[in-house]
């Protein structure tokens, strides 16, 4: 009798495991199967610019970050210096420094661990995690991303080598599903956070965005993230307070 | 390798450690109402902004197109139609049809 009692705790307790992976794992799996093309055209222009198999692993591996990785493809192209690179990269993620601020309860302990998971940290993953999930759900989370965006890339070079050059001047956008995936999971996590905290949403949502578009418009699609976060935080506060 | 992809890898490198790992691995001190103020308002102060920046974004390739598909997958997923399977459907589908049509 124990011993049936302890076997069905023993496959409880492997069901919960298997259930803590597989959750947040099917969470991000359509953000993860959306940057597939996105990934894969990475690597069909780099290969294109004779970059090898190494260098396009080596890129996604350690320079995680979508529109950093295009952006350099032309600067390497020209030989631009470390400096360059480094400003433009820096200037396009700068917006990873304040988001980064604010997953740091969810990190492990351990400076290693840490220092991984809070380099797999993207925009997608960051859109699909959420501020109660544990250690674990956010490895799942950010690993899933990172994996399918290395993976994805090499298997865009490897593409590359057999399609024909003229399929790759077709006017197919592979980067609208990842931008769909992102206006959907930020929509649902602003009414998730906002929703009860301020008097009159939809017309603080709407000046919100008003200004954001003005700091695009004004500063440019690379330098407007900062700027445009602080002024949109503090007006987000200011409203908390007044209502 | 070739110097000039190694150079820009470790560009890529060395932005990841300043934007995502610096924050998060130095112990910077801030005032209790400025760590809340992180958690709380920051956080949606980003998504807003990254609503503003993939519409803007995607409107500079198609502008019709990308409003309309992206409003609608907006609409469905603050009204939380179909999840984000269907969500992301309808925002694809709509956008392939109004940019061959």
């Amino acid at each position: 009798m124990r011993d049936s009692s302890s076997l069905d705790i023993a496959i409880e307790r492997d069901q919960g495991k298997a259930s803590s992976i597989r959750r947040p794992f099917l969470r991000v799996l359509p953000s993860a199967i959306t940057i597939i093309p996105v990934s894969m055209l990475f690597g069909v222009l780099a290969y294109r610019a004779d970059w090898s198999m190494l260098e396009v692993l080596a890129a996604g591996f350690l320079g995680f970050t979508g529109s950093g990785q295009f952006a350099l493809l032309p600067l390497v192209d020209t030989n631009a210096s470390f400096l360059t690179m480094l400003i433009v990269c820096a200037s396009i993620n700068s917006r990873y420094f304040p988001i980064a601020f604010t997953t740091t309860k969810r990190l492990p302990k351990t400076f290693f661990a840490r220092t991984f998971v809070s380099h797999m940290l993207g925009d997608e993953a960051y859109a699909t995690e959420r501020s109660g999930d544990t250690v674990k759900e956010t490895l799942i989370i950010r690993l899933t991303i990172f994996a399918f965006w290395v993976v994805s890339g090499v298997i865009g070079a490897i593409v590359a080598q057999v399609i024909p050059s003229a399929w790759l001047t077709t006017d197919i956008h592979l980067g609208f599903p990842a931008s769909v995936v992102l206006v959907h999971l930020s929509v649902s996590q602003i009414k998730m956070r906002v929703s009860g905290i301020f008097l009159m949403q939809s017309v603080m949502v709407l000046t919100c965005l008003l200004l954001a578009t003005a700091f695009y418009w004004w500063l440019g699609p690379t330098y407007f993230w900062i700027p445009s976060v602080i002024m949109t935080a503090v007006v987000l506060d200011q409203w908390k307070k007044h209502e | 390798m070739s110097e000039g992809v190694i150079t820009g890898i470790a560009a890529l490198l060395f932005t990841s450690l300043l934007v995502r790992v610096l924050p998060v691995v130095y112990n910077f001190k801030f005032p209790e109402g400025l760590v809340k103020w992180m958690e709380t308002i920051l956080p949606s102060a980003v998504f807003l902004n990254f609503i503003a920046y993939i519409f803007l974004q995607e409107m500079r390739v198609s502008a019709v197109a990308a409003l309309v598909s992206l409003g609608l997958t907006a609409i469905m997923a603050y009204l939380n139609l179909g999840g984000l399977f269907m969500g992301v459907l309808g925002g694809c589908m709509s956008y392939y049809l109004l940019t061959t049509s």
